[in-house]
């Protein structure tokens, strides 16, 4: 996807993230949401770190949020990205899931387009099998 | 009621290698430790038989153990092992002080060597996290599981999107972030010991540099060096010339570190150093208007600018203009900061030299000395959990 930083470590799962990963490979994103006192977390934690609560569900979120922050990487710390540089990383705040945050990219933007309070949406990149990655693209 | 140790421990000696950029020197980080702690207890007019405690960082690679055996410590009464990297400069001296304080040991020495150019950069893409991490491989999990594939990836990547947000917030700028390299290289420049000596940075030259992890210039990001650093802590009566631990302090922010996804929004902005700061002024019994000169770890130097922010020496959100008054500007600024050059310009040992160069401001021996400096700030690495601070006075 143009903008996204492609040929990097691929999320390993671990029995705590598991169905986290397993909903993106589905395509839906998934917040985890304790069933004793509301509160969402993410990424997901073994006790809720609000009530300490241990029972929990996954929110499926409808995708919308905004940029709440960004940076643009131009130095390559990877040999993956050196020809990829400069690309953006952002943080996502979704509207929905108590407004939980996400690292991500925006696709189809350049860089130097990013801004604070960019309306952004949901899309989905399958980048091994079984293995897909929640990106934003502009929301209009 | 202040903290209970308020002066009842010092620093007795300190002691540190020559400082090179990472790659500078074939020795091992073993010896430049065992070289660092000769001196250390040589400067506090000591014998290596009266060290019975030895403190580090976790992931220190020249360990505990081997260093012990290899200066034939002997029997130890205490040790002990600071979760982390820079976040630790200070929380080393800190658990020393208390192992002292409260009677376990009469001579603790804390200490750290780093060999960069013979391991891993900080700077690269990498599993885990300080010393301990590894190469990352073709799959990468735990929270870093969450950033890395999307290309977030080294620790300028990861603050530069606090800088971005303190930018947006408070309208601070690329200049203002320059300030702070320019007073530390200024001081580079007074000190042979420094790395940069001899290699002035203005802030022309700032704004020229590339970009690594916009906001973040070259010049906003500390070096990657070779050397080691120690310190003696001892009971303040039994030292000749003691520079007293008025107040330690440490803290974990919530959402710092990996854990910033879960960071309540409000937090961004700062370096996580909020409460710890409230607890040192407490413990000490003093106030910002109190300190006369601070050693602020510098990882990047936005976050330099939001510690100053979280330690009161300016108003939240006004650290730009702050740095912009010349306050932090040795000699005439009401707070000169990094008086060695820093982790910036002198040499980056996580942060430890940023203690040395607090005791010698006390003891009066500083290349940018502060005239009649009383209290020195020591802040350890911001947004780093767990952080820590000390208050040094001197007993000029």
């Amino acid at each position: 996807m143009k903008g996204a930083p492609e040929g990097l470590p691929i999320p390993r799962a671990d029995a705590m993230t598991q169905p986290f990963w397993e909903a993106c490979a589905a395509h839906r994103l998934v917040v985890q949401h304790c069933l004793h006192c509301g509160a969402f977390g993410h990424p997901p934690r073994p006790v809720c770190r609000d009530c300490q609560g241990r029972e929990f569900e996954w929110s499926e979120s409808q995708g919308r949020g905004e940029v709440f922050t960004y940076m643009i990487a131009h130095h390559a710390v990877h040999s993956a990205v050196e020809e990829q540089v400069p690309y953006g990383v952002i943080i996502v705040k979704l509207d929905d899931c108590g407004g939980a945050l996400f690292t991500s990219n925006l696709v189809d933007v350049d860089p130097h387009a990013i801004h604070i309070g960019l309306r952004v949406r949901l899309v989905w990149e399958d980048i091994a099998d079984g293995v897909a990655l929640p990106r934003f693209t502009l929301e209009r | 009621m202040g903290w209970m140790l308020q002066d009842e421990t010092a620093i007795a000696g300190i002691g540190e290698t020559a400082y090179t950029k990472a790659g500078g020197t074939t020795r091992t980080e073993l010896d430049l430790a065992c070289e660092a702690i000769v001196r250390a207890v040589r400067d506090a007019g000591l014998e290596l038989s009266h060290v019975d405690g030895l403190v580090s960082y976790s992931g220190e690679r020249a360990g505990l153990v081997e260093v012990a055996q290899t200066l034939g410590l002997g029997t130890l009464s205490y040790v002990g092992l600071f979760p982390g990297g820079g976040n630790a400069a200070t929380g080393v001296v800190h658990n020393a002080a208390v192992a002292v304080g409260s009677g376990t040991a009469r001579n603790v020495v804390c200490y750290r060597s780093i060999c960069q150019g013979q391991h891993l950069r900080f700077g690269r893409a990498r599993a885990g996290q300080g010393n301990a991490a590894t190469s990352v491989g073709e799959t990468i999990g735990g929270s870093q599981a969450f950033t890395m594939p999307f290309g977030l990836m080294s620790p300028a990547q990861s603050y530069a999107l606090d800088a971005r947000r303190h930018m947006h917030e408070f309208g601070t700028t690329s200049e203002h972030f320059g300030r702070i390299s320019v007073a530390c290289y200024a001081a580079a420049q007074r000190n042979p010991r420094a790395v940069m000596n001899g290699r002035p940075l203005t802030l022309e030259m700032h704004q020229a540099s590339r970009m690594i992890a916009d906001p973040y210039r070259l010049y906003d990001c500390c070096q990657e060096s070779d050397g080691a650093c120690a310190v003696l802590v001892t009971g303040a009566d039994r030292a000749a010339h003691p520079v007293f631990i008025r107040g330690a302090a440490q803290g974990l922010a919530e959402g710092d570190g990996n854990d910033r996804h879960r960071r309540p929004e409000s937090l961004w902005t700062r370096a996580g150093m909020e409460t710890i700061a409230e607890t040192l002024y407490a413990n000490a019994g003093i106030g910002p208007e109190d300190i006369d000169v601070a050693q602020f770890y510098e990882n990047f130097t936005g976050q330099v600018l939001m510690a100053m922010e979280d330690f009161g020496f300016c108003k939240r959100g006004e650290g730009g203009p702050f740095v912009a008054s010349g306050a932090i500007d040795w000699p005439h600024g009401e707070l000169p900061i990094n008086t060695s050059g820093g982790n910036l310009a002198e040499a980056y040992i996580h942060g430890l030299s940023l203690v040395l160069e607090g005791v010698r401001q006390m003891r009066g021996t500083s290349t940018s000395q502060v005239e009649n400096a009383r209290h020195c700030l020591v802040a350890s690495g911001p947004s780093a959990p767990p952080s820590s601070a000390l208050i040094l006075r001197s007993s000029r």
